[in-house]
């Protein structure tokens, strides 16, 4: 990172001051500078809003909890849908460029949602609850779109992961096509986020507001934490002869497409480092079930033990020096 | 804001030659090539530490056992371990031998805190073992992670004594007394410009330990009710909090120049201490101390335990569903419109022109 681009604290100035670099005094000015020219207002009205906004639909939540069993139906859709309206409106009214008009638009998805299950629970449609969430996300598609904010793409993302989860036992076909195994299913729930990775990564560069690192991580943690899951379960839960190639096989692919991608293309060195952590737990997990699966003597946890921290401890080494490579610029570790 | 902004400020402030600046700017430069690692290849290697370390206590437990079933053979065994991986980590050998100190300093440390309170049969032992390791090895392991991990496991211990021990007849008192304590110890190791960065992992275990005590008076944790002591809780940590903020406004001569608003925050904390709950007061102190120094940790620190602070207190109030509903909208609809309110009040006015 470039030294001018690094983030002003007091403790990066009292350290300055304690290396030698500037005195006391210049330091304590400095602090006392910073102190003042922090945007309090912005940040004072982001904690207001964020408080207010989370009490409110709280309330709404109690309200609806304290009687809800005696209102009709009409009263519960006319409630839901005037709060529904009311956030689009807020939504619109504050325009979604500003924070508090994103959120009012994240509440009114929230309300679809509020809205599908007070649906399903009055008319006992006989839908599958996987249907439910595939459907909220299904509806609240367009506002998703609209809303140009990385904290909604990322509800929805959940929503179908969540869709995807429950229809695994309710959904036959998931048997038809072989990933009736929960091993195999993960694979499944990784391929989907990895969609969503592919297509955030193509559409970043054309849109300025998905170039924001979390959009990255997070569909990557939901590529890997399947993966890395259904590894460790087949490592343990499995008898041997039963074991799949399929889990293992994605995890590698999964990795060194991301190296590829993360370490060349653009390079990334926390998403390397989720990659590298995966691995080194499934690692550590296979190691371990061989080596106790026989012995289990005192000796084999220090053998685990000096392994474990061999595996991490280069692991960490290698992503040292794939970051310093990274910061130089350089094509090479 | 970005430290090229600050000097540059500084610099039309007066505070800074551009010598000064220029000098700064090296040095970052020559960190930033020899930096420490980022906060996720640290937890990387702490996972790493902390799964070898259970490893190593079952070799450890496995050939030792007999020598640490005997209390004192325990001790001996554990310090041993520590002194071990204090020698480890002061060789500087890179993440690798660092993890593994690590490992070996957190085996350590668990088998002499066992060892210690089967020995003496009392667990007050076990504290004044936490306490004397952080104080021994604070200056001579050279880990500010072990640091905090030391120190935080001490406070944490003594924390639990203050609330299962036989021996306090005075159980709200002191509790009280811990608190005070903790927000003091805050103010000495954050406030001052002259903090020196050996103290920096203390400080942080100081804010975890006193959210920690506050989050069992809030929960409400039966062996810490504080019966008449609530009251006195409530202005003491709205005393902190507007001493926190009175600091970061920039002392009594900043106040002085807008003393409307200073008397409108201070009565909206006094009324936000005595309406809810200290520790939500607490949490808020936290959270403006760590934006006040730009301490991310610090404001992570204060940003998570807020919001379980508010739900917790919510959820033990003793009225009905609507009365609780008809609460949480009212003080959500107080927010939003002090939020609106303040937008308003402060927006930039449009640049005008003449006719």
């Amino acid at each position: 990172m470039d030294s001018s681009s690094q983030h002003a604290s007091a403790a990066l100035l009292r350290d300055l001051a304690e290396d030698g670099v500037i005195t006391p005094e210049q330091s304590a000015g400095l602090q006392s500078l910073l102190r003042r020219e922090l945007a309090w207002r912005a940040w004072t009205e982001r904690l207001l809003l964020i408080l207010g906004t989370g009490l409110l639909l709280s309330g709404i939540v109690f309200f609806f909890a304290w009687n809800w069993h005696a209102l009709q139906p009409w009263q519960k859709f006319g409630l839901i849908e005037a709060a529904l309206v009311l956030c689009a409106a807020g939504a619109a009214w504050r325009t979604i460029d500003t924070l508090s008009g994103r959120l009012f638009l994240t509440a009114a998805c929230a309300m679809v949602g509020v809205f599908l299950a007070v649906f399903g629970q009055i008319y006992q449609t006989g839908a599958d609850s996987f249907e439910l969430f595939l459907g909220w996300a299904a509806f609240i598609f367009p506002w998703v779109l609209l809303g140009r904010f990385g904290a909604l793409w990322m509800l929805w993302l959940l929503l179908l992961n969540a869709a995807l989860c429950l229809s695994w036992e309710q959904v036959d076909f998931w048997r038809t096509i072989g990933a009736g195994n929960p091993a195999h299913f993960a694979v499944v729930i990784a391929l989907l986020n990895a969609l969503a990775l592919t297509a955030r990564e193509w559409a970043a560069r054309r849109y300025e507001w998905l170039r924001e690192p979390a959009l990255r991580a997070v569909p990557l943690i939901f590529v890997l934490l399947p993966l890395t899951i259904a590894n460790v379960r087949l490592i343990f839960g499995s008898p041997w002869r039963d074991t799949s190639a399929v889990p293992p096989a994605a995890l590698i692919a999964a990795a060194a497409l991301s190296y590829g991608v993360y370490r060349w293309k653009w390079p990334d060195l926390f998403c390397l480092s989720g990659v590298v952590l995966s691995l080194c737990i499934v690692l550590v997990t296979l190691i371990g079930r061989v080596l106790f699966k026989g012995v289990h003597g005192a000796e084999t946890f220090l053998l685990q033990a000096m392994i474990t921290l061999a595996i991490f401890g280069g692991a960490a080494a290698w992503l040292r020096a794939e970051g310093r490579a990274i910061a130089a610029g350089r094509t090479t570790a | 804001m970005k430290i090229a902004e600050l000097l540059a400020l500084a610099e039309a402030n007066g505070l800074l030659a551009p010598e000064d600046s220029e000098r700064i700017t090296g040095s970052l430069a020559t960190q930033g090539k020899t930096s420490a690692m980022p906060w996720y290849l640290q937890a990387l290697v702490a996972l790493g530490a902390w799964l070898a370390a259970l490893a190593l206590l079952g070799f450890v437990f496995g050939i030792f056992f007999r020598i640490i079933e005997h209390g004192t053979g325990g001790v001996i065994t554990g310090l041993i371990l520590i002194t071990a991986a204090t020698a480890l980590e002061r060789a500087r050998r890179g993440p690798f031998l660092s993890q593994a100190a690590l490992a070996f300093s957190a085996s350590g440390h668990l088998i002499v805190l066992v060892s210690a309170t089967q020995a003496a049969h009392a667990f007050g032992a076990c504290v004044v073992c936490a306490i004397v390791l952080a104080a021994v090895f604070y200056r001579l392991y050279p880990s500010p992670l072990h640091r905090f991990l030391a120190t935080g496991t001490a406070l944490a211990l003594a924390t639990a004594w203050l609330i299962f021990s036989d021996a306090l007849h005075d159980r709200p008192f002191w509790t009280c007394a811990s608190v005070v304590a903790h927000i003091v110890l805050l103010g000495l190791l954050f406030i001052p410009a002259r903090g020196r960065r050996i103290w920096r992992p203390l400080a942080f275990a100081v804010a975890v330990s006193l959210l920690g005590l506050l989050l069992l008076i809030v929960v409400p944790f039966a062996p810490l009710a504080l019966h008449g002591f609530r009251l006195p809780l409530g202005i003491v940590v709205a005393t902190a909090l507007l001493g926190v903020l009175g600091w970061a406004a920039g002392g009594a001569r900043s106040l002085e120049a807008h003393r409307p608003a200073a008397v409108f925050v201070s009565l909206a904390v006094f009324a936000l201490a005595l309406g809810s709950n200290p520790a939500i007061v607490a949490a808020v102190g936290v959270l403006v101390l760590g934006f006040s120094l730009q301490d991310r940790p610090l404001v992570w620190i204060g940003g998570l335990s807020l919001p379980v602070f508010v739900t917790l207190f919510y959820y033990n109030l003793q009225m009905s569903l609507r009365d609780k509903s008809l609460l949480l909208l009212a003080t959500g609809a107080v927010l939003v419109i002090l939020e609106l309110v303040l937008a308003r009040l402060f927006r930039p006015k449009p640049a005008t022109s003449l006719p």
